[in-house]
């Protein structure tokens, strides 16, 4: 599943205002109900919040990606956010997260989350791509930048 | 004698051709959990890997993970019935192995 079937430019936010996890992901899920008018703000912040709970997603190397599974959902949603102060996420290594992918999958989709889960983190785990999203300008380059690296794996 | 619980990873345990003079210990497993190595077990994953001093690799395929790091064995993509193996060496490898082979045949807990 190729990463720019999935993200839309106008789910890139490259400028978080958010400074804490609890606002960060009100942000993301305020921007998916202003796309998405089948799923609730409130429900979206709900179900993200509550994966959290079962443990940060926020990973090393900067990076989270929270996510969670929503009935009736007709497709997946993905959302990059980025904050380039960073935000304290409660992260598994304890620094400050800068980029955040945001999956929302129906719940059926356990298959198609680990897919696109193990294709993004194809593309996050090289370091140059990850310091080409901070250094990119606006929501433009950064999807530019998803595309293009999305496109050399096989 | 070993607790029975044991026994079976300690059968899979072989020791690998020494490389760099230090040997390798591999492991072959296969992921029982419905979900596969999605995030929370990755993170499991790499919190116990993390406890030994040992280099810790994970193959799936051709594919290859540093067990150290969430993002890498994320990349494997690893789903439910995936044959993945563990290769760790230095330091404490075999305990690395035992604790990590018994960590996905539990199902990462989940």
């Amino acid at each position: 599943m190729k990463i720019a079937e999935t993200l839309k430019r106008e789910l890139i936010l490259p400028n978080l205002a958010a400074q804490n996890k609890l606002d960060s992901i009100m942000e993301f899920a305020a921007a998916i109900a202003k796309h998405f008018s089948e799923i609730k703000k409130d429900d979206i912040g709900h179900i993200l919040l509550e994966r959290e709970k079962l443990g940060s997603t926020g990973i090393q190397d900067g990076v989270a990606i929270p996510h969670g599974k929503i009935k009736g959902l007709s497709q997946m949603i993905v959302v990059f956010g980025r904050s380039l102060r960073g935000i304290d996420f409660q992260s598994f290594d304890n620094k400050p997260t800068h980029l955040f992918f945001v999956l929302l999958a129906p719940d059926h989709a356990t298959s198609e989350h680990l897919k696109l889960l193990a294709r993004l983190s194809r593309l996050l785990k090289k370091e140059s791509l990850r310091e080409e999203l901070i250094r990119a300008k606006d929501a433009e380059e950064i999807y530019q930048t998803l595309c293009e690296e999305d496109k050399k794996l096989p | 004698m070993p607790k029975k619980s044991t026994k079976p990873s300690a059968r899979r345990i072989k020791s690998f051709r020494k490389e760099n003079g230090r040997e390798w210990h591999a492991g072959l497993f296969r992921v029982v959990n419905a979900d596969g190595i999605h995030t929370r077990p990755a993170a499991a994953f790499v919190k116990l890997a993390q406890r030994f001093p040992s280099e810790v690799r994970v193959y799936k395929k051709k594919q290859c993970a540093d067990g150290k790091s969430i993002l890498n064995i994320l990349s494997l993509g690893a789903e439910k019935g995936t044959a993945i193996t563990i290769k760790t060496r230095g330091l404490k490898s075999k305990e690395a192995l035992r604790a990590l082979g018994k960590l996905i045949r539990a199902g990462f807990n989940e």
